[in-house]
């Protein structure tokens, strides 16, 4: 008769010599509703050595875009960002911030102690401000938290135009930068 | 009471992060885990016989007085096993790996 078994998970995968039978599914994932594991009940049977299981979280991350960074600041409208892994892979829908600068990642997991590390990658700002498009990482040990990202105003630049067969005639006009 | 060390080796391999049981007079007196270093500690009483249970193989033994070495089970690779491997992935994120974890498989029968 089968014994019960636990199968650690590393990197979402974890293997393990396992009797064919019919099992009750149970998970301790820290940072996710262990309730949540999908299917509940497995059937390990000869032919099929690959099982793909899903697990859900709740915590709520508030990603607020501002010119300045700070709680306060100037709000960006139309930052994108998705959460991501670790070298920058991007799983889910795109979140854009809204009126208030903030876009919302849901289904994120938290924890008091031990959190796993939730990444996320800006992918885009309002066309007006310049951005960091490495990936970040933040945990939480509360169900809803707010971290603060800074996307400044474009920086100030001239651009002169002179006439080519004139060396230092200024024209006076306009010009598209597309 | 005498603590004792239990070692288990499946097929040749060491068990490790296993659950295992112990039983005695065929009553289930302990369920703990094999740690990740492969040994299981137990108290018992000194001339008293134990049954273990790990992984569909069962052992008895008596734990000896004076008798201080690792209790060691060499059992035979089991018959009906897959190796299996589970892949766990966030239900609402498609295809993010979560990184750590476990999963534990009870069979349905003993539920």
């Amino acid at each position: 008769m089968a014994k019960p078994y636990s199968i650690t998970i590393t990197n979402g995968e974890g293997t393990s010599n396992v009797l064919n039978d019919e099992y009750v599914v149970t998970a301790s994932v820290t940072g996710y509703d262990n309730t949540s594991i999908d299917p509940a009940e497995l059937q390990v049977v000869e032919g099929t050595n690959e099982y793909a299981l899903t697990i859900a979280a709740t915590g709520t991350l508030t990603i607020h875009v501002t010119e300045d960074g700070t709680a306060g600041g100037t709000p960006v409208v139309g930052a994108k960002f998705y959460r991501a892994d670790s070298l920058g892979n991007t799983y889910g829908n795109e979140i854009t911030t809204d009126t208030s600068g903030n876009a919302i990642l849901s289904n994120v997991p938290f924890a008091a102690s031990g959190a796993p590390l939730i990444y996320y990658i800006q992918t885009e700002s309002d066309g007006d401000h310049e951005f960091d498009g490495t990936v970040k990482n933040t945990s939480m040990t509360e169900s809803t938290s707010t971290i603060e990202v800074i996307n400044t105003a474009a920086v100030s630049r001239t651009f002169r135009v002179t006439d080519a067969n004139y060396e230092n005639y200024p024209i006076d006009g306009q010009i598209t930068l597309g | 009471m005498k603590e004792i060390i239990i070692k288990c080796i499946i097929n040749q391999t060491l068990i490790t992060n296993q659950p295992i049981t112990i039983k005695k007079n065929n009553q289930v007196i302990e369920n703990g885990f094999i740690n990740n270093e492969g040994y299981y500690i137990f108290k018992g009483i000194e001339g008293a016989s134990y049954t273990i249970n790990i992984l569909g193989n069962s052992s008895s033994f008596v734990i000896l007085k004076g008798y201080k070495h690792d209790y060691i089970f060499n059992f035979q690779p089991i018959n009906s096993t897959n190796k299996i491997t589970i892949y766990l992935y966030d239900n609402n994120y498609q295809k993010y790996k979560i990184e750590r974890g476990i999963i534990y498989l009870w069979p349905n029968h003993i539920q």
